[in-house]
């Protein structure tokens, strides 16, 4: 099976450290990105092969992160793919209204390296 | 016979009927003089006591001498009687105003009110405003009409003027008018400030948030460096390293306690009935590890319960009793006592006390390295700090937030100290009533 996720983040530095983490943990895990709710959007309409993990910034220009997960729910073809929101926000007014909007898990963007290799260690082990 | 009288009996009739003629005329000019209150007549051996109608005197005095005009008019308008007042109000004598029709010294504007007022008080009486015209100038008057009859077809009329009256109501007028204005312009500016004051908070809240965002990436790829590359270090560039992630880190401080102070008057701001004991209680709870890191001692009792926001109180108190840790005498154990008392405001003395009878004084006490008396002020203010960060560490912003959260209270901080004696910090709360 191809292992593919969907990180939708505008920044290109977060996307850096995602991706290095990412590849030091399953370096057989394919990462596509998408800088803001409108591009995760139409990748996720025009791709067959859908990614296993949505990875989703919050704050984000054109779409922010609240519509695109709110879209992607909606959406019968994709309302099964978990969403995990990747965020510096650490407002519990944003966690409780994603969950609510549907997203699984909640991780926030801190200086911690090692935080957030292991929180992404336990999201790829029990999906893959 | 009776026709037939004597020159002596038709003399003698001549002079009795002179007699009683000059008796009347020195009765007349009595009455006239307004001497005679009463007369008694006699008829066939009896006496019969008249009053005079018009023998008032006391009255006929006050009238002249009123100090408003007293009028009296035909039910034409013609003026039989004018006091003294009234004729010197229209600048002419006595005689050139007695005769003349009313309605001659009305300023036309106000013939036709005057009319029905006149007609009004042939019924009863009438009061209303009118101008008069006296030469050039026009006087306000209000005037009282009463008619007088059935004993006299005359109306008598009070005239009183208004002008003093109306340059007061202008007065006034022109006063309430510049006051309205004076207040206006005192509420736009209060919107104006409330305006800055909100942009500035967000100002400072933006900034410090967006200032997060980059001391985040520096942060990141320091640590991802440290992580991989440590062993290549040479034991310089390894120094040089810590000393980097070191200053992220003040900064960060400085950034989280920036946007603290920031978000102290735009969050959530809700009062309650708060106790100080039990907030005490937390406060000392969140500080357990300085706490027994320095052994420190924090004495409180009896304190009060007060209508306060109790995540800002318990912030105020984290900040002063961390304070009183931090700033202990090397070898000292740290001793803070909080105590509470309620003083009227004239004990006070302070020159920013508001229009409360008493305040709460709420005194944090502690046994530390106290400062000079003269910078009581300048520690209230943001980024103020009187030791190096060597000595003490500290963002200078702790004791800012405190001001800012008495100040949300209405009330106010003010600090003592005593070099090498301690300081103590004294929070003054309105007591308010029910």
């Amino acid at each position: 099976m191809h292992k593919k996720i969907l990180l939708v983040d505008d920044d290109p530095d977060d996307q850096l450290i995602f991706i290095d983490t990412l590849q030091e943990i399953k370096s057989d895990v394919e990462c596509v990105t998408a800088s803001n709710g409108v591009e995760a959007l139409e990748y996720l309409s025009t791709n067959d092969a859908a990614p296993s993990i949505i990875f989703l910034d919050l704050n984000m220009p054109l779409m922010n992160g609240f519509e695109c997960l709110e879209r992607i729910k909606k959406n019968h073809q994709l309302k099964e793919i978990p969403v995990i929101i990747f965020t510096t926000s650490n407002s519990p007014l944003d966690q409780k209204r994603t969950r609510e909007l549907g997203a699984k898990t909640f991780i926030n963007k801190t200086p911690d390296v090692a935080m957030l290799k292991t929180k992404l260690q336990d999201i790829l082990t029990t999906r893959f | 016979m009776a026709t037939r009288q004597s020159t002596e009996q038709l003399l003698q009739r001549i002079e009795e009927l002179e007699n009683r003629l000059a008796e009347s005329e020195q009765l007349i000019e009595a009455i006239k003089a307004g001497e005679v209150d009463a007369f008694a007549v006699n008829t066939n051996d009896a006496s019969e006591i008249y009053t005079l109608q018009s023998g008032d005197y006391a009255y006929r005095v006050l009238i002249e001498k009123f100090g408003e005009g007293a009028v009296n008019l035909t039910e034409d308008g013609l003026i039989v009687y004018t006091n003294t007042y009234f004729y010197e109000l229209l600048r002419l004598p006595y005689e050139k105003v007695v005769g003349t029709s009313f309605k001659d010294f009305v300023h036309r504007e106000s013939l036709e009110t005057f009319d029905a007022l006149l007609q009004r008080s042939l019924n009863g009486s009438a009061k209303g405003e009118i101008n008069l015209k006296v030469g050039n100038k026009i006087i306000p008057a209000y005037v009282s009409l009463t008619s007088l009859q059935p004993r006299l077809a005359t109306v008598g009329m009070i005239v009183t003027d208004l002008t003093d009256k109306k340059q007061s109501d202008r007065y006034i007028e022109s006063a309430a008018l510049n006051l309205k204005r004076a207040n206006q312009q005192l509420e736009s500016k209060n919107h104006e400030l409330e305006q800055s004051n909100t942009e500035l908070a967000s100002f400072s809240y933006v900034a410090s948030h967006d200032l997060q965002e980059p001391l985040r990436k520096i942060q990141t790829f320091s640590n991802r460096i440290l992580e991989k590359e440590k062993e290549k270090f040479s034991e310089k560039t390894l120094d040089y390293f810590q000393r980097i992630t070191a200053a992220a880190l003040r900064m960060q401080t400085l950034i989280e306690a920036l946007l603290n102070y920031s978000r102290t008057d735009t969050a959530d701001v809700v009062f309650k009935q708060t106790d100080l004991n039990a907030l005490v209680d937390d406060v000392k709870q969140n500080l357990r590890d300085v706490i027994e890191e320095k052994s420190a001692v924090i004495e409180y009792a009896n304190l009060p319960t007060l209508k306060v926001v109790p995540h800002q109180f318990n912030q105020l108190f984290t900040n002063l009793v961390s304070n009183a840790i931090k700033y202990s005498k090397p070898n000292t154990k740290p001793v803070i006592k909080i105590t509470a008392e309620v003083v009227p405001v004239d004990e006070m003395q302070l020159e920013d006390a508001y229009a409360h009878d008493s305040y709460w004084k709420i005194s944090i006490a502690d046994n530390g390295i106290g400062f000079e008396p003269q910078y009581e002020h300048r520690i209230f203010e943001l980024f103020q700090r009187l030791h190096s960060k060597a000595e003490y560490q500290g963002t200078g912003i702790g004791l800012a937030i405190c001001k800012k959260i008495m100040q949300n209270h209405r009330g106010f901080i003010k600090a003592t100290g005593v070099p090498d004696v301690g300081a103590t910090f004294h929070l003054y709360l309105p007591v308010t009533k029910g």
